[in-house]
Protein backbone atom coordinates (compact mmCIF):
# COMPACT_ATOMS: atom_id res chain seq x y z
CA UNK A 1 0.00 0.00 0.00
CA UNK A 2 1.20 3.49 -0.72
CA UNK A 3 2.43 5.48 2.18
CA UNK A 4 0.50 8.56 3.21
CA UNK A 5 2.71 10.91 5.17
CA UNK A 6 1.25 12.36 8.32
CA UNK A 7 1.21 16.02 9.26
CA UNK A 8 3.50 15.57 12.21
CA UNK A 9 7.04 14.54 11.34
CA UNK A 10 9.55 14.65 14.15
CA UNK A 11 13.25 14.26 13.35
CA UNK A 12 14.91 11.43 15.22
CA UNK A 13 16.70 13.28 18.01
CA UNK A 14 17.82 10.06 19.70
CA UNK A 15 20.12 9.03 16.86
CA UNK A 16 23.14 9.58 19.10
CA UNK A 17 21.80 6.91 21.47
CA UNK A 18 21.68 4.37 18.65
CA UNK A 19 17.99 4.66 17.77
CA UNK A 20 17.84 3.98 14.02
CA UNK A 21 15.96 5.94 11.38
CA UNK A 22 15.87 9.53 10.24
CA UNK A 23 12.41 10.22 11.68
CA UNK A 24 10.59 9.28 14.83
CA UNK A 25 8.29 6.38 13.83
CA UNK A 26 4.76 7.40 12.93
CA UNK A 27 2.97 5.61 15.75
CA UNK A 28 5.33 7.06 18.35
CA UNK A 29 4.88 10.59 17.01
CA UNK A 30 1.11 10.08 16.95
CA UNK A 31 1.18 8.71 20.49
CA UNK A 32 2.91 11.93 21.51
CA UNK A 33 0.19 13.91 19.77
CA UNK A 34 -2.41 12.01 21.79
CA UNK A 35 -0.49 12.69 25.00
CA UNK A 36 -0.27 16.37 24.13
CA UNK A 37 -4.03 16.49 23.52
CA UNK A 38 -4.77 14.74 26.81
CA UNK A 39 -2.38 16.91 28.79
CA UNK A 40 -3.77 20.05 27.17
CA UNK A 41 -7.39 19.11 27.84
CA UNK A 42 -6.63 18.11 31.42
CA UNK A 43 -4.81 21.37 31.97
CA UNK A 44 -7.68 23.40 30.54
CA UNK A 45 -10.18 21.46 32.64
CA UNK A 46 -8.34 21.75 35.94
CA UNK A 47 -6.86 25.21 35.52
CA UNK A 48 -9.60 26.89 37.51
CA UNK A 49 -11.36 24.22 39.55
CA UNK A 50 -14.69 25.54 40.65
CA UNK A 51 -17.72 24.28 42.56
CA UNK A 52 -19.79 25.55 39.65
CA UNK A 53 -17.80 23.99 36.80
CA UNK A 54 -17.14 25.70 33.52
CA UNK A 55 -17.86 23.78 30.28
CA UNK A 56 -14.45 22.14 30.11
CA UNK A 57 -14.42 21.05 33.73
CA UNK A 58 -18.01 19.88 33.40
CA UNK A 59 -17.16 17.70 30.43
CA UNK A 60 -14.15 16.11 32.09
CA UNK A 61 -16.16 15.51 35.26
CA UNK A 62 -18.74 13.60 33.23
CA UNK A 63 -16.01 11.53 31.59
CA UNK A 64 -14.31 10.70 34.89
CA UNK A 65 -17.68 9.92 36.49
CA UNK A 66 -18.34 7.42 33.71
CA UNK A 67 -15.09 5.60 34.44
CA UNK A 68 -15.75 5.62 38.19
CA UNK A 69 -19.26 4.21 37.67
CA UNK A 70 -17.99 1.42 35.46
CA UNK A 71 -15.19 0.64 37.94
CA UNK A 72 -17.53 0.40 40.93
CA UNK A 73 -19.89 -1.77 38.91
CA UNK A 74 -17.23 -4.19 37.77
CA UNK A 75 -14.77 -4.30 40.66
CA UNK A 76 -16.83 -3.11 43.63
CA UNK A 77 -16.48 -0.26 46.09
CA UNK A 78 -12.69 -0.55 45.99
CA UNK A 79 -12.67 -0.07 42.23
CA UNK A 80 -11.96 3.65 42.44
CA UNK A 81 -8.40 2.78 43.35
CA UNK A 82 -7.71 1.66 39.78
CA UNK A 83 -9.06 4.80 38.14
CA UNK A 84 -5.59 6.19 37.26
CA UNK A 85 -4.58 3.13 35.22
CA UNK A 86 -7.95 2.39 33.62
CA UNK A 87 -8.83 6.02 32.95
CA UNK A 88 -5.48 6.77 31.36
CA UNK A 89 -5.54 3.67 29.18
CA UNK A 90 -9.14 4.28 28.17
CA UNK A 91 -8.70 7.93 27.28
CA UNK A 92 -5.42 7.27 25.48
CA UNK A 93 -6.98 4.54 23.36
CA UNK A 94 -10.13 6.52 22.67
CA UNK A 95 -8.34 9.69 21.61
CA UNK A 96 -5.82 7.61 19.67
CA UNK A 97 -8.58 5.78 17.78
CA UNK A 98 -10.47 8.99 17.06
CA UNK A 99 -7.27 10.55 15.71
CA UNK A 100 -7.62 8.15 12.79
CA UNK A 101 -10.71 9.99 11.57
CA UNK A 102 -8.81 13.28 11.32
CA UNK A 103 -7.13 13.69 7.93
CA UNK A 104 -3.37 13.92 8.17
CA UNK A 105 -3.18 11.93 11.38
CA UNK A 106 -2.93 8.23 12.02
CA UNK A 107 -4.13 6.37 15.06
CA UNK A 108 -1.16 5.25 17.19
CA UNK A 109 -3.25 2.18 18.06
CA UNK A 110 -3.00 0.96 14.45
CA UNK A 111 0.46 -0.34 15.33
CA UNK A 112 0.97 -3.53 17.29
CA UNK A 113 3.81 -1.98 19.31
CA UNK A 114 1.53 0.62 20.89
CA UNK A 115 -1.25 -1.80 21.71
CA UNK A 116 1.20 -4.40 23.00
CA UNK A 117 2.70 -1.77 25.31
CA UNK A 118 -0.76 -0.98 26.67
CA UNK A 119 -1.72 -4.64 27.06
CA UNK A 120 1.54 -5.58 28.79
CA UNK A 121 1.09 -2.65 31.17
CA UNK A 122 -2.38 -3.90 32.05
CA UNK A 123 -1.11 -7.47 32.38
CA UNK A 124 1.72 -6.58 34.77
CA UNK A 125 -0.53 -4.20 36.71
CA UNK A 126 -3.33 -6.64 37.39
CA UNK A 127 -0.89 -9.30 38.53
CA UNK A 128 0.74 -6.73 40.80
CA UNK A 129 -2.66 -5.63 42.16
CA UNK A 130 -3.57 -9.25 42.85
CA UNK A 131 -0.33 -9.89 44.72
CA UNK A 132 -0.73 -6.63 46.64
CA UNK A 133 -4.28 -7.43 47.70
CA UNK A 134 -3.88 -11.12 48.54
CA UNK A 135 -0.19 -11.73 49.11
CA UNK A 136 1.93 -13.75 46.72
CA UNK A 137 1.13 -17.19 48.18
CA UNK A 138 -2.63 -16.74 48.10
CA UNK A 139 -2.47 -15.23 44.63
CA UNK A 140 -0.41 -18.10 43.26
CA UNK A 141 -2.78 -20.59 44.89
CA UNK A 142 -5.48 -19.36 42.50
CA UNK A 143 -3.39 -20.71 39.67
CA UNK A 144 -3.40 -24.22 41.15
CA UNK A 145 -7.13 -24.80 41.12
CA UNK A 146 -9.31 -26.20 43.90
CA UNK A 147 -7.91 -29.76 43.99
CA UNK A 148 -4.38 -30.15 45.27
CA UNK A 149 -3.21 -33.18 43.31
CA UNK A 150 -4.43 -31.60 40.07
CA UNK A 151 -2.19 -28.58 40.67
CA UNK A 152 0.67 -29.70 38.37
CA UNK A 153 -1.84 -29.84 35.51
CA UNK A 154 -3.86 -26.79 36.49
CA UNK A 155 -0.86 -24.51 36.90
CA UNK A 156 0.35 -24.57 33.27
CA UNK A 157 -3.25 -24.36 32.06
CA UNK A 158 -3.98 -21.28 34.16
CA UNK A 159 -0.60 -19.82 33.28
CA UNK A 160 -1.24 -20.15 29.55
CA UNK A 161 -4.75 -18.77 30.05
CA UNK A 162 -3.33 -15.67 31.71
CA UNK A 163 -0.66 -15.21 29.03
CA UNK A 164 -3.39 -15.31 26.38
CA UNK A 165 -5.00 -12.21 27.87
CA UNK A 166 -2.46 -9.53 26.88
CA UNK A 167 -2.17 -11.16 23.44
CA UNK A 168 -5.89 -11.05 22.82
CA UNK A 169 -6.12 -7.50 24.20
CA UNK A 170 -3.35 -6.15 22.00
CA UNK A 171 -4.18 -8.05 18.81
CA UNK A 172 -7.87 -7.21 18.92
CA UNK A 173 -7.29 -3.48 19.33
CA UNK A 174 -4.51 -3.41 16.75
CA UNK A 175 -6.43 -5.53 14.27
CA UNK A 176 -9.61 -3.51 14.41
CA UNK A 177 -8.00 -0.12 14.14
CA UNK A 178 -5.44 -1.18 11.55
CA UNK A 179 -8.10 -2.83 9.43
CA UNK A 180 -10.35 0.18 9.56
CA UNK A 181 -7.41 2.42 8.73
CA UNK A 182 -6.45 0.25 5.74
CA UNK A 183 -9.99 0.20 4.36
CA UNK A 184 -10.17 3.98 4.56
CA UNK A 185 -6.81 4.34 2.84
CA UNK A 186 -7.85 1.98 0.04
CA UNK A 187 -11.19 3.71 -0.45
CA UNK A 188 -9.48 7.09 -0.60
CA UNK A 189 -6.97 5.80 -3.15
CA UNK A 190 -9.85 4.57 -5.35
CA UNK A 191 -11.55 7.93 -5.57
CA UNK A 192 -10.16 8.48 -9.10
CA UNK A 193 -12.16 5.42 -10.23
CA UNK A 194 -15.31 7.39 -9.57
CA UNK A 195 -16.14 5.84 -6.24
CA UNK A 196 -17.92 8.72 -4.64
CA UNK A 197 -16.60 10.50 -1.61
CA UNK A 198 -20.01 9.87 -0.08
CA UNK A 199 -19.02 6.28 0.64
CA UNK A 200 -16.11 7.50 2.68
CA UNK A 201 -18.05 10.18 4.52
CA UNK A 202 -21.33 8.38 4.85
CA UNK A 203 -20.25 4.83 5.62
CA UNK A 204 -16.65 4.72 6.74
CA UNK A 205 -16.70 7.74 9.03
CA UNK A 206 -19.60 6.59 11.22
CA UNK A 207 -18.21 3.08 11.16
CA UNK A 208 -14.78 4.19 12.32
CA UNK A 209 -16.25 6.42 15.01
CA UNK A 210 -18.22 3.40 16.18
CA UNK A 211 -15.19 1.06 16.25
CA UNK A 212 -13.17 3.74 18.03
CA UNK A 213 -15.61 3.89 20.92
CA UNK A 214 -16.38 0.18 21.01
CA UNK A 215 -12.74 -0.90 20.93
CA UNK A 216 -11.67 1.44 23.72
CA UNK A 217 -14.69 0.31 25.73
CA UNK A 218 -13.80 -3.34 25.23
CA UNK A 219 -10.20 -2.77 26.22
CA UNK A 220 -11.16 -0.87 29.36
CA UNK A 221 -13.83 -3.33 30.33
CA UNK A 222 -11.69 -6.42 29.90
CA UNK A 223 -8.91 -4.75 31.89
CA UNK A 224 -11.41 -4.18 34.68
CA UNK A 225 -12.56 -7.80 34.52
CA UNK A 226 -8.93 -8.95 34.80
CA UNK A 227 -8.26 -6.65 37.75
CA UNK A 228 -11.48 -7.76 39.43
CA UNK A 229 -10.52 -11.40 38.95
CA UNK A 230 -7.09 -10.75 40.43
CA UNK A 231 -8.06 -8.73 43.52
CA UNK A 232 -11.13 -10.74 44.53
CA UNK A 233 -10.72 -14.20 45.95
CA UNK A 234 -12.84 -16.94 44.42
CA UNK A 235 -15.70 -17.06 46.91
CA UNK A 236 -16.01 -13.28 46.98
CA UNK A 237 -16.74 -13.15 43.28
CA UNK A 238 -20.33 -12.25 42.50
CA UNK A 239 -21.96 -12.32 39.12
CA UNK B 1 -33.97 -0.11 30.36
CA UNK B 2 -30.78 1.87 30.85
CA UNK B 3 -29.35 -0.86 33.07
CA UNK B 4 -30.38 -3.53 30.61
CA UNK B 5 -28.65 -1.72 27.80
CA UNK B 6 -25.44 -1.27 29.79
CA UNK B 7 -25.52 -4.98 30.56
CA UNK B 8 -25.98 -5.81 26.90
CA UNK B 9 -22.99 -3.69 25.94
CA UNK B 10 -20.87 -5.36 28.58
CA UNK B 11 -21.97 -8.76 27.36
CA UNK B 12 -21.15 -7.87 23.78
CA UNK B 13 -17.71 -6.67 24.76
CA UNK B 14 -17.01 -9.73 26.86
CA UNK B 15 -18.33 -12.26 24.39
CA UNK B 16 -16.55 -10.67 21.45
CA UNK B 17 -13.24 -11.71 23.00
CA UNK B 18 -14.07 -15.41 23.21
CA UNK B 19 -12.63 -16.44 19.87
CA UNK B 20 -9.36 -14.57 19.94
CA UNK B 21 -8.56 -15.67 23.50
CA UNK B 22 -9.24 -19.27 22.54
CA UNK B 23 -6.90 -19.07 19.58
CA UNK B 24 -4.24 -17.20 21.54
CA UNK B 25 -4.26 -19.84 24.29
CA UNK B 26 -3.56 -22.65 21.86
CA UNK B 27 -0.87 -20.62 20.07
CA UNK B 28 0.86 -19.77 23.35
CA UNK B 29 0.73 -23.37 24.51
CA UNK B 30 2.27 -24.59 21.28
CA UNK B 31 4.88 -21.81 21.35
CA UNK B 32 5.95 -22.67 24.91
CA UNK B 33 6.15 -26.35 23.97
CA UNK B 34 8.27 -25.69 20.89
CA UNK B 35 10.58 -23.38 22.84
CA UNK B 36 11.04 -25.92 25.62
CA UNK B 37 11.68 -28.70 23.10
CA UNK B 38 14.38 -26.63 21.40
CA UNK B 39 15.94 -25.82 24.74
CA UNK B 40 15.84 -29.33 26.25
CA UNK B 41 16.08 -31.33 23.02
CA UNK B 42 13.09 -33.50 23.87
CA UNK B 43 11.26 -33.05 20.58
CA UNK B 44 8.39 -33.70 20.08
CA UNK B 45 7.06 -34.61 23.54
CA UNK B 46 6.86 -31.23 25.23
CA UNK B 47 5.32 -29.68 22.13
CA UNK B 48 2.52 -32.23 22.28
CA UNK B 49 2.08 -31.84 26.04
CA UNK B 50 1.95 -28.05 26.01
CA UNK B 51 -0.26 -28.02 22.94
CA UNK B 52 -2.75 -30.06 24.97
CA UNK B 53 -2.28 -27.66 27.88
CA UNK B 54 -2.96 -24.78 25.50
CA UNK B 55 -6.17 -26.36 24.22
CA UNK B 56 -7.23 -27.05 27.81
CA UNK B 57 -6.49 -23.44 28.76
CA UNK B 58 -8.51 -22.26 25.79
CA UNK B 59 -11.53 -24.31 26.83
CA UNK B 60 -11.14 -23.29 30.49
CA UNK B 61 -11.16 -19.63 29.48
CA UNK B 62 -14.08 -20.23 27.15
CA UNK B 63 -16.16 -21.83 29.90
CA UNK B 64 -15.23 -19.16 32.44
CA UNK B 65 -16.10 -16.34 30.05
CA UNK B 66 -19.37 -17.99 29.07
CA UNK B 67 -20.25 -18.39 32.72
CA UNK B 68 -19.46 -14.75 33.36
CA UNK B 69 -21.06 -13.21 30.27
CA UNK B 70 -23.66 -15.68 29.11
CA UNK B 71 -27.35 -15.46 30.03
Amino acid sequence: MEHHPTLIQIPNFLGALGVPGAWVPEHVAMAWVVMAILVGVSYLATRRLDAVPGPMQNFMEVVVEMFVDLLTQMIGPKGKRYLPLIGTAGLFILVGNLLGTVPGFKPPTANLNTTAALAITVFLSYNYFGIREQGIAAYLRHFCGPILWLAPIMFPIEFIGHLARPISLSIRLFGNIFGEESVIAILLSLIWLGIPYVIYLGIMMPLSLFTSFVQSFIFVMLSMVYIAGAVQSEHEEHH
Amino acid sequence: MKDNQARLWRQLAGLSSLGITFAASIAIGAAIGIALDRWLGTSPWLTILFFIFGVAAGFTNLLKDLKRWGS
